[in-house]
């Protein structure tokens, strides 16, 4: 889905320049930890650095567009916080149970450890989708914010 | 940047909130409070938008004078 068709133009001018300044941001720490690695200093093993950074570099953007209410369009409306709510406890609930399954019968049963393991999967996408709606959420709330 | 006054009192004589010409123009009411508090400089196709829901010509709104340039 391409999000920046419902963002408004002051929403895409603001993403854009996040966008070009995180890309800079990695630039500059991937350079920096070539240098490093040159030097003799390897603070961590390839490619879990690269990957690293990146992440950091994601998790900035990601963070700012939803400071800046850019992360969600004008036409996009808010789910019930109250069922996002109730499902992310629901989901952990659900996550909690799957590891103590898969834990206590991990030596004497290996089937009730299968159904363990596919519990924690799918509490954990349920998780994730419920985690990109609250994202969502506090979007709208900023892209919302002002006064009358 | 200034304020433009002259866009919150064309509202506020139309008595739309900036929700109201938000919805009506297709943008998020964060960037209706922007260009009124004089945060974000609108495309001219989004000036166009705002001042026909308001009923006024570009001048009336966005045109400069001493308080908005």
């Amino acid at each position: 889905m391409n999000r920046n068709d419902k963002l408004d133009e002051m929403q895409v001018q603001r993403k854009n320049k996040i966008g070009s300044s995180c890309f800079m941001i990695m630039f500059y720490l991937l350079f920096i930890d070539i240098g490093l690695h040159e030097m003799g200093i390897r603070w961590m093993a390839y490619p879990i650095n690269v990957l690293i950074i990146i992440s950091i570099c994601m998790a900035y953007y990601l963070i700012k567009i939803i400071w800046t209410g850019s992360y969600l369009g004008v036409s996009i409306k808010n789910q019930n916080s109250r069922h996002v709510i109730g499902g992310i406890i629901a989901s952990v609930i659900l996550l909690i149970s799957g590891i103590i399954i898969s834990i206590l019968f991990r030596e004497n049963t290996n089937i009730l450890s299968n159904i363990g393991n596919t519990i924690i999967l799918i509490a954990l996408f349920i998780l994730t989708i419920l985690v990109i709606i609250s994202l969502g959420n506090i979007s709208r709330r900023k892209s919302d914010s002002g006064e009358d | 940047m200034n304020k433009n006054l002259r866009f919150k009192s064309a509202r506020a004589g139309k008595d739309m909130s900036q929700k109201d010409i938000a919805e009506a123009v297709g943008v998020t009411r964060q960037t209706i409070n922007a260009i009124e508090n004089g945060g974000y400089n609108p495309s001219i196709q989004l000036c166009r938008a705002i001042c026909k829901v308001l009923g006024k010509t570009l001048d009336q709104i966005f045109g400069e004078d001493d308080s908005n340039e």
